[in-house]
């Protein structure tokens, strides 16, 4: 269904009671741009945007302001407004100003925030905008802000993530296991897991299995198809799959995971490692961070590995992107700022603030995140992760959204506890799955 | 006209003494009651203490070691909030929000309530209805038409677009209806007879009888709009206008999450609210004898 | 119908002979001045926001899009998602729980905390502080006692009740067990504030009177403190079912945001935002859902106060 087609179907329903106020803004402006709305906008790069940011304050704050004043100061007349959105609550903020038409223009966000937006058609489609620009960027992350089945590509990629294996040195050597060697597997990771439970006093546990923020991306390593070749389709009920959900019920239910990690996120698992309860803890470099903040005799006896592959070998990624709304008053400028803001000079700085990555090829050849002869864990967690993202895609699909997750991870759930089988488990998320994407 | 305004004191209880008696309790009974006291103590205080201590834990120290007590207590969790938001800033836009949530609360609220309860007239059902509706729908549900019904009013981004929607809580009008109905009906029909109209008997024999329901109202009113999150986010657009709530989700970063400095701003959001609660809590009692003597 | 009317004690009687002099006949705009304001509000702000609500429900209307009139499919919908009666069942059960320790233990807290004897300021404003407790904290202190090795599970193993620590956090009727645990913890402060307002309301006479027959403390509570209160237990009633009707907090932080394993444990309005919220949300489902909740609130409201009514006859 087009988005024009809805929109005026939409009316009568709702002139029904007269609410037009609300009918306007609910279904109406989401799509309202019109086509030849940019005619009367200035060409040139200059006046006011408002350019919104995923919860970046305050650790970056300085930065993002010193990008800004570079780009006013390169395109005189420009004025950045900044506004920086917690993520508890953006879903809800950014569906509110979508509906009412007031998104700002520029605004940052993840692929899964960005997909129903983009298939709603409110963001440009910088194929044709910036055509141009597309091999500047790491091609998988570019191709991350695409809607299945449908033309265009809406994202500046912005900074990305590539998970590592973090792990505690201390706990690998009273399990009797080599600290200098981290698991690269996943057939070695829960061999590990389980030796460091079955050897531990019942205080320490293996892993965390962290499933809302882990299960499908785990599928996906080990090879599984998530959905099919047209993207319309959840079909990960394999036998791989199900060998996978078997294999993290044994580990629950023989204690390698701790008893309350069933329902837990990754907020707790995280938790977990700062607290010395699990030794193995696969997650972003950047919580090398957060573990030194809040943990710093946890942070001595960590070590990193590479990211734990499985039968695909391949390795995931998270992205961040940048896109401009259609209902934008000032395209050119809009544009030429999340330009700037994505460009090699400016994410190579960014990546110097924390360790994160930048989304331009030029960027990630910089000897900063190749070379790690100072011997700390960061540069080494660094170095293991810029190589990664070389073969690295964003694994996990734009329709894994809250309410598929839920449903998926709720019956993995059921299934590590005995309620369901493995294969019934499998087959009933791909089936309320499908429920939720189809509607 | 003012003097027939003022309640009949013989009508109404002999106001009764703050003084603590202390005759009446024996010592027994107080050592129970104490005992008590310090048994609820221990069951409720727990999340409060734990933050504390968390807020109060020094760098190199672990928020998970066992011990409640920091063994390097330090201010410098509250200093680096202080540095990372405009706290002050913040806690000006949140007291301003819910001090007017409060008022408004009690203002609007007891006029509501003073009708449903004293004043006759056609309508009350649907009046009734209306109020309910305010205390059963989840806000969430509404909360895209409000922004909406906001906007074209031109109150987006506004501390008033933040107070308005609850301006007039079901539960304000439900609770100052209730104190009312409780309220002897002959202080009033003497004044009427004296000539007082519906005003007059509300602000000068209703309304000094219900203090300590008032007083219920306006804390209710400015915890839940200090403490209320989602719709401030979504109304305010300048970083600038932000209430604390929204502000203090800014210390836990996509990059870092320092359990110490997110304790001390949730501290600092709890504090003034307790504050208030403790300074405003004696007043619970000064309308002893506000209902007279009911049923 | 009347939610608070039927809470007081003495019923307004519209219409007397005396209302109905001449002078009198402009004073019927009086109580709507006395009401515009909040019904001014009120509608505004909920009423018409929720019609619209309603008008949402016979629609496929998503957060962003939609909106084609689809007639009754949703609630078609809703009367085979099993989901939704999974919802409805925990509500009801939560509510069933819930509400009688609402109305009884924060009266009995109120009564611990009334005398204007030592320090009493210093207990009532702690005994509030986990109202103003954020609920974030409060999930992670009782998550954290609640545990498989926490507080209660060692306390309880120490006692010899259980032989292996109880799953609180993982089994979904425990779960749910829990957060009506910290639903009660937390309404304790609450309602014992509107119980202190309204023992104020007691004469201290009746309690002197008593005290000097030689009545048990516990006597006079049930035969002075009780009947004196009796209007604002009603009140309390109402309230916190209204409350739990709507519970989502609780269940959502001490589950972590997935209710339970499977989300077994989730309530009607967890299952609302589950669906309405965020990007994706259907908001014409998630309304079809919400009314159905007005309604169930509505009705046990009805049910309620006049169970209340026949009983104060």
């Amino acid at each position: 269904m087009t988005p024009t087609r809805r929109r005026r179907a939409t009316l009568p329903a709702i002139a029904l009671l007269a609410l037009s106020l609300t009918a306007c803004g609910l279904s109406g402006s989401a799509t309202s741009p019109e086509p030849d709305a940019a005619s009367d906008q200035p060409a040139e790069v200059t006046g006011k945007i408002t350019f919104s940011t995923l919860q970046l304050k305050p650790t970056f704050t300085e930065y993002i302001e010193g990008v800004i004043d570079d780009f006013e100061a390169e395109h005189p007349g420009t004025e950045v407004e900044w506004i920086d959105v917690p993520f508890e609550g953006a879903q809800e903020k950014i569906a509110a100003d979508a509906a009412a038409g007031t998104l700002p223009d520029v605004i940052n966000l993840n692929p899964n925030f960005a997909q129903p937006l983009e298939a709603e058609g409110i963001f440009l489609d910088l194929e044709q905008e910036v055509p141009d620009l597309r091999d500047a960027y790491v091609p998988g992350a570019w191709d991350t802000f695409q809607v299945p089945e449908q033309e265009g590509s809406f994202g500046f990629p912005w900074y990305l993530t590539s998970e590592v294996t973090m792990y505690n040195t201390a706990m690998f050597e009273q399990a009797g296991l080599d600290p200098e060697t981290p698991p690269a597997t996943f057939d070695e990771l829960y061999a590990a897991a389980e030796q460091i439970a079955s050897t531990s006093d019942g205080k320490v546990w293996g892993m965390h299995p962290a499933l809302e923020n882990r299960f499908l991306l785990d599928l996906a390593k080990e090879g599984v198809p998530l959905l099919s070749e047209d993207g319309t389709e959840w079909v990960f009920n394999t036998p791989e799959a199900v060998a996978h959900v078997e294999r993290l019920t044994k580990a629950y239910q023989d204690g390698v995971f701790p008893p309350d990690s069933l329902t837990e996120d990754h907020t707790k698992e995280t938790e977990a490692y700062q607290a010395g309860r699990v030794a193995l803890f696969p997650s972003g470099p950047n919580f090398l961070t957060i573990v030194e903040e809040n943990a710093p005799d946890i942070a001595k006896a960590t070590g990193v590995g590479p990211q734990i592959t499985g039968a695909s070998d391949a390795a995931n990624m998270s992205v961040m992107g940048l896109l401009v709304p259609k209902t934008t008053e000032n395209k050119a400028t809009a544009l030429a700022f999340a330009e700037f803001m994505t460009n090699a000079e400016n994410q190579l700085e960014f990546s110097k603030i924390v360790t994160i990555f930048p989304s331009v090829t030029e960027a990630l050849q910089d000897p900063y995140f190749t070379d790690d002869s100072d011997g700390t864990v960061e540069s080494h967690a660094r170095r293991l992760s810029a190589e990664q993202l070389e073969n690295a895609r964003n694994l996990l699909p734009v329709q894994y959204d809250d309410r598929v997750k839920a449903a998926v991870v709720g019956k993995v759930q059921l299934a590590m506890k005995g309620e369901l089988s493995a294969q019934e488990a499998m087959d009933q998320a791909v089936a309320e799955a499908n429920a939720i994407t189809g509607r | 006209m003012t003097t027939t305004l003022v309640p009949d004191r013989t009508t109404r209880p002999a106001p009764q003494s703050l003084r603590p008696d202390r005759s009446k309790h024996t010592r027994a009974g107080l050592v129970l009651r104490y005992t008590l006291l310090a048994l609820m103590l221990v069951l409720l205080v727990g999340p409060f203490l734990w933050q504390l201590s968390t807020s109060l834990k020094g760098a190199g120290e672990s928020i998970y070691s066992a011990s409640p007590v920091p063994s390097q207590p330090t201010l410098d969790n509250y200093r680096t909030v202080a540095e990372t938001i405009p706290v002050f800033r913040y806690v000006g836009n949140s007291l301003l929000v819910a001090s007017a949530s409060a008022v408004l609360n009690v203002v609007l609220g007891s006029m509501a309530g003073y009708a449903l309860a004293r004043l006759p007239f056609r309508g009350r059902a649907a009046a009734d209805l209306t109020f309910l509706a305010t205390i059963v729908i989840p806000f969430e549900v509404i909360m895209v038409s409000v922004f909406l019904t906001m906007r074209s009013i031109g109150l987006v981004d506004s501390l008033a677009g933040v107070v308005l929607p609850a301006a007039a809580s079901g539960l304000s009008i439900v609770l100052m209806r209730t104190a009312f109905l409780g309220l002897p009906r002959e202080t009033e029909e003497a004044a009427k007879l004296d000539g007082a109209n519906a005003w007059q008997r509300y602000r000068h024999i209703a309304m000094p009888s219900v203090k300590g329901t008032l007083t219920v109202v306006a804390i209710f009113a400015f915890v839940f709009a200090w403490d209320d999150f989602l719709w401030p986010l979504v109304i305010l657009k300048n970083p600038d206008n932000y209430t604390l709530t929204v502000g203090i989700q800014y210390l836990s970063g996509t990059f870092s999450a320092n359990q110490r400095v997110i304790a001390a701003g949730t501290m600092i959001a709890v504090i003034p609210l307790l504050a208030l609660f403790f300074s405003l809590q004696r007043w619970f009692f000064r309308g002893v004898g506000e209902g007279g003597i009911k049923g | 119908m009347t939610v608070a009317g039927a809470v007081g004690r003495t019923p307004v009687r519209p219409g007397r002979p005396k209302d109905e002099d001449p002078v009198t006949r402009r004073l019927r705009l009086t109580p709507w001045l006395f009401l515009a304001p909040a019904l001014i509000v009120a509608v505004v702000f909920h009423v018409w926001p929720f019609l619209n609500t309603v008008v949402l429900s016979f629609t496929d209307a998503r957060a962003l899009g939609g909106g084609t009139f689809v007639g009754g499919d949703n609630y078609v919908r809703l009367a085979q998602d099993p989901s939704f009666w999974l919802a409805t069942r925990n509500t009801l059960v939560y509510v069933a729980v819930v509400v009688p320790l609402l109305v009884l233990l924060p009266l009995l807290l109120a009564v611990l905390v009334q005398p204007q004897i030592r320090a009493m300021g210093f207990f009532r404003s702690v005994y509030y502080s986990p109202v103003v407790a954020s609920m974030v904290v409060v999930g992670l202190i009782w998550t954290w006692m609640l545990a498989s090795d926490g507080v209660v599970n060692q306390v309880l193993e120490a006692m010899r009740v259980i032989d292996g620590p109880l799953p609180f956090l993982t089994d979904s009727t425990l779960l749910l067990v829990s957060c009506m645990l910290v639903t009660v913890w937390k309404g304790l402060g609450y309602y014992m504030v509107v119980y202190l307002a309204a023992l104020g309301n007691v004469s201290k006479e009746y309690h002197e009177a008593a005290q000097v027959d030689g009545a048990s403390p516990a006597r006079r509570f049930w035969s002075v403190t009780v009947p004196g209160v009796r209007a604002t237990m009603f009140l309390v009633g109402l309230l916190s079912a209204i409350a739990a009707m709507k519970v989502f907090a609780e269940v959502y932080v001490m589950s972590y945001g997935s209710a339970g394993p499977g989300g077994q444990a989730r309530t009607l309005v967890y299952t609302i935002r589950e669906v309405g919220l965020g990007l994706g949300g259907e908001i014409g489902y998630a309304s079809a859902m919400s009314l159905a909740l007005f309604v169930l609130t509505i009705g046990f409201s009805a049910g309620y106060l006049r169970a209340q009514r026949a009983e104060a006859r």
